[in-house]
């Protein structure tokens, strides 16, 4: 069976098996469609697969797609046919993230297992193993949006202050008042997925764009021109407006809406 | 746009939160405009209550300025189920 053949049957193939004569085939083979290198620059990628070393794969990449942050080494098409039978081996970081759908569906499956996170055991918990419990989901949403994990903590805020994502120091924080408080259990979760998601904005906007909608990062994109909108300063009107807030509240609320049907 | 914009730099708005919230205080409902004009001139704070909202309270429990609480009142009276729904969910 030849590499091409693995490709094409979505089958696992040695990376030691690669060489010049396999990206040659690939493109004779008119599989080269939507992508944006040249057979060149294909060839170039793929003389370092046999070696087996993805930093430099990424490194290489990365040179070719000459952006800034970089894109996921996987958006162009050709190369994620090249990268296929190595891509398991690849950190996730820095491959394509599933779509906002897939991570919805995924996330809410991923809650309904993570034990201690029902309502039922969460409320006899104590504080230390709720944070034990968010932190756990937070890895695991971590994991499947293709971004590193946050540390969460707690603080007391104040009323109406339910947390925050920490850019640069990757810390989520949630206000331990309602952590403390079983009537806030649905506030605390969707507080974790919406500073999650800007976490997960934060990544894409400046270190590597692995979102697969280029227009969302654009939309968010915005709020770097214009300044964060804060309710200190502007309001609730433009707080909540502004993209990378409609998005996350958004978001979160997909997450929780399909994690309550799927356990009710 | 201009005036209230240097304004609002003057009394601690960084520039670009000075543009946005000036181009927002233009188009503020008339109901507020008294209001609006008292504390540009004279830094006056003056109080109301839309849909069951106290904007002294809101700028209080928000740590809001005037004018951020002025322009939350103004969406309480434009959009009051909208408005109110994202009171009521908080910061995040």
């Amino acid at each position: 069976m030849s590499n091409l053949e693995n490709i094409e049957q979505g089958t696992s193939s040695s990376i030691d098996s690669w060489s010049f004569g396999d990206v040659k085939d690939y493109m004779d083979a008119g599989r080269y469609v939507c992508g944006k290198f040249t057979m060149p620059e294909l060839e170039y990628v793929g003389e370092i697969l046999p070696l087996g070393n993805t930093d430099l794969i990424v490194a290489r990449i990365d040179e070719l797609n000459g952006r800034k942050p970089p894109k996921a080494i996987d958006s162009d098409r050709a190369v994620a046919e090249l990268l296929e039978p190595i891509k398991d081996k690849i950190n996730p970081l820095y491959l394509e993230a599933p779509s906002d759908n897939v991570q919805v569906e995924v996330i809410s499956d991923v809650m309904t297992r993570v034990e201690g996170l029902e309502y039922d055991k969460w409320k006899g918990l104590s504080f230390d193993k709720q944070m034990e419990v968010l932190q756990l989901l937070e890895n695991e949403v971590a994991k499947i949006v293709h971004r590193p994990a946050c540390v969460v903590v707690s603080q007391s805020l104040g009323e109406g202050h339910l947390g925050f994502y920490e850019q640069g120091s990757n810390c989520i924080t949630i206000n331990e008042d309602y952590i403390k408080s079983t009537d806030c259990y649905e506030a605390v979760l969707d507080t974790l997925i919406h500073e999650g998601r800007h976490a997960y904005q934060d990544y894409n906007l400046n270190v590597r764009e692995t979102h697969p909608r280029h227009g969302d990062i654009s939309n968010w994109n915005l709020n770097e021109l214009h300044g964060y909108q804060d309710v200190e300063h502007c309001g609730f009107k433009a707080y909540q407006l502004q993209p990378v807030e409609s998005d996350a509240r958004a978001f979160a609320e997909d997450v929780l809406k399909q994690y309550q049907e799927k356990i009710a | 746009m201009e005036k209230i914009k240097d304004i609002l730099k003057m009394r601690g708005y960084p520039e670009k939160q000075a543009f946005s919230v000036a181009n927002d205080l233009q188009e503020i409902d008339s109901a507020l405009q008294d209001a609006l004009q008292r504390w540009l001139v004279i830094e006056e704070e003056m109080d109301f209550q839309i849909e069951g909202f106290k904007l002294s309270e809101l700028k209080q429990k928000f740590d809001m300025t005037y004018p951020a609480a002025l322009l939350t009142m103004d969406w309480l009276i434009k959009e009051p189920e909208l408005a109110t729904k994202s009171i009521n969910r908080g910061i995040k």
